[in-house]
């Protein structure tokens, strides 16, 4: 019998800048995170939570230790098939948006299949179902410099979903938002990870984190995982 | 899952044109501070080497005009006696390449012509003026420009007719200004009707010092004794060396050792130094300005790409590869390059035209180069574009992600 591996698989990983000063931002770490899981990694500012999620993103190369994306191990494989793994199977939320200014709405989330190969015809029709799902068909042509923030996020959330990632990553998605956008925002990332995406979100602030259903700590770029309180 | 089930990262051709229109177009501000540097660059290069080629038209249109167009026929051994035949204008006139020609000589005043405005002989010594016999083919190869009047031609000179034309300084002496009152001048005690002032001549200066009359009414009225004869001719651009081979033969072809060509030197080898020159001073500005032109799009792309890291990190973690990025960067760069090449040009055909008309010269635009003017913006931009393209490409995204 074939058992699936893990989603993400981390053993020994390191970050570290050489300097000088050498700085050790991300200290040996092992864990897993399974399939469908809902994870929260949270940490003060400057602990190693971005530099840990851009590892997981493909975004940085570990200086030490393995990691394995669905039981593939990552070191082994060329910029190519780190950038393929990227386009196909890894959605990205950030904190800052990270939307091109000078495009539309509708432009932004097809970008996220911009570089599949699908036809333009195909990326603006499911960009149009995407913009849907996170309620801004009525903003699908404007302009992102006249956006607002919760909007923003959600066209950036609508840029992750339409690429139908195993693996959505989100940093500090609510960072700049206040309460009741970063509900609905919360609310658009749960539903994914109900839709089966397996979700690994950054974040600071402890009420959000307790939406995830799984939990690790990260402090001076130690990861922990701390025993959840029954609710 | 293996790697290698995973299909590879695509960005479709298409699709690479679109976003670099859309970042070109969607950003006119940044694009037009983009391309200033090339649209200078472009325009400089073309409005330096537009001028050289204008100048150097010029050069040779003067050179050309001024002394490539004149030949002087002179006798080889004067004796006193007149070496040329009587239908100079007529037998010179018949040769390829003349425009004007006739027989000119200086008439020896011994005292008792005294040329002036009344009957009277003035009492006392006066500056004299001088007298000149010219048939009208050299009053019209000196390419005079007539102030009142007209110049005598060829009825007055068969017909031996008493008129002058006479030069401005000399109308000056005589108190003259004006012709329709028919005025006269007195040489001897002959009176000459003046039928025109000169007020300037391209050729023989002393013409506007002088009064000057047909040769065949000086034979018959004055006969002046061992004159210098000569003749000059006005021939089109470039037919003075074949005039001064043919005009000793056709006007003396029984003795043409007898005449002395003056033909002046072939100015090629000058023009071409002096064409040389212009055109090497003004291909090194039009390179600097192309220099000046790259080093300014590549700063501005550089900046550019510096300003946009975070999205290139954002095409990063979508999916692009570094050769994605490098394209893009570079179409459009060089996009841009082109249509500020397009603008350049435009704007320097109108500052060449501008220059040319305000000082009078006749603007010569090398169609090649014109054409070959957007490439040149669009090599400039490609090659400006692809360090930070590079540079961009090869960055980490999550530094780029950072910044």
């Amino acid at each position: 019998m074939n058992v699936r591996p893990p989603a993400v698989s981390v053993r020994g990983l390191e970050r570290r800048f050489v300097g000088p000063p050498e700085v050790v931002a991300l200290q040996p770490c092992d864990f897993d995170i399974g399939h469908g899981d809902f994870v929260a990694v949270t940490g003060p500012s400057g602990s190693g939570k971005t530099t840990l999620l851009s590892l997981l993103g493909l975004l940085d190369t570990p200086t030490g230790g393995t990691f394995l994306l669905d039981g593939v191990d990552t070191a082994s494989l060329s910029d190519r098939q780190l950038t393929a793994l990227r386009a196909h199977r890894i959605g990205f939320v950030f904190q800052a948006f990270h939307l091109v200014s000078y495009r539309s709405v509708i432009d932004n989330v097809e970008l996220g299949l911009t570089y599949q190969g699908i036809s333009r015809r195909q990326r603006r029709c499911l960009a149009g179902e995407v913009i849907d799902q996170v309620g801004l068909s009525h903003r699908r042509d404007a302009q992102c410099t006249t956006l607002s923030g919760g909007e923003k996020q959600r066209v950036a959330i609508a840029r992750s979903l339409i690429r139908q990632p195993t693996l959505m990553l989100c940093d500090e998605p609510t960072g700049n938002l206040d309460t009741a956008t970063s509900d609905q925002i919360l609310d658009l990332i749960e539903h994914s990870h109900l839709q089966g995406v397996t979700v690994v979100m950054i974040t600071h602030d402890p009420n959000v984190a307790r939406r995830a259903t799984r939990r690790l700590a990260i402090t001076d770029g130690h990861v922990t995982e701390p025993t959840l309180q029954p609710a | 899952m293996t790697a290698n089930d995973l299909p590879r990262a695509r960005l479709k051709w298409l699709d690479t044109i679109t976003e670099a229109a859309a970042a070109i177009s969607q950003r006119p501000v940044r694009t037009l501070l983009t391309a200033l540097g090339t649209i200078l660059g472009v325009g400089a290069f073309v409005t330096t080497t537009g001028l050289a080629d204008t100048a150097r038209a010029q050069v040779s249109a003067r050179f050309d005009a001024l002394k490539a167009t004149e030949v002087r026929i002179q006798d080889a051994a004067p004796d006193g006696t007149n070496p040329f035949p009587d239908d100079v204008d007529r037998r010179l006139q018949a040769l390829n390449g003349i425009n004007h020609a006739g027989l000119t000589y200086p008439i020896n005043d011994p005292g008792t012509l005294q040329p002036r405005n009344t009957a009277t002989r003035p009492v006392g010594t006066h500056q004299p003026i001088p007298l000149i016999a010219a048939t009208p083919g050299a009053l019209q190869a000196a390419l005079p420009e007539l102030a009142t009047g007209r110049l005598y031609d060829d009825f007055h000179q068969q017909r031996g007719e008493r008129v002058a034309v006479i030069g401005r300084v000399a109308a000056d002496q005589l108190g003259m200004t004006r012709i329709d009152n028919q005025p006269v001048v007195f040489i001897g005690d002959t009176a000459y009707t003046v039928t025109g002032i000169i007020d300037d001549v391209a050729r023989n200066p002393d013409l506007l010092l002088s009064i000057i009359i047909p040769t065949s009414t000086e034979r018959h009225d004055i006969h002046t004794q061992a004159p210098t004869f000569e003749v000059l001719i006005d021939t089109a651009p470039g037919a003075a060396p074949l005039a001064g081979r043919q005009a000793p033969l056709a006007l003396r072809p029984q003795q043409p050792e007898r005449l002395q060509a003056l033909v002046p030197p072939d100015p090629q080898t000058l023009r071409n130094n002096v064409e040389g020159d212009v055109t090497g001073l003004y291909y090194a500005l039009a390179a600097l300005a192309l220099l000046i032109g790259t080093i300014a799009i590549a700063n501005a792309t550089l900046l550019n790409t510096i300003e946009r890291r975070p999205e290139i990190g954002l095409r990063r973690a979508l999916g692009a590869t570094r050769t994605h990025i490098v394209r893009q960067i570079t179409l459009e760069a060089s996009v841009t390059g082109a249509i500020a090449g397009i603008v350049g040009t435009a704007i320097a055909i109108y500052a060449i035209a501008a220059i040319a008309h305000q000082r009078h010269w006749t603007a010569t635009i090398n169609p090649t180069l014109t054409l070959a003017a957007p490439l040149i913006g669009l090599a400039t931009g490609a090659i400006a574009g692809i360090g930070p393209a590079l540079k961009a490409a090869q960055t980490p995204p999550a530094t780029t992600l950072r910044t």
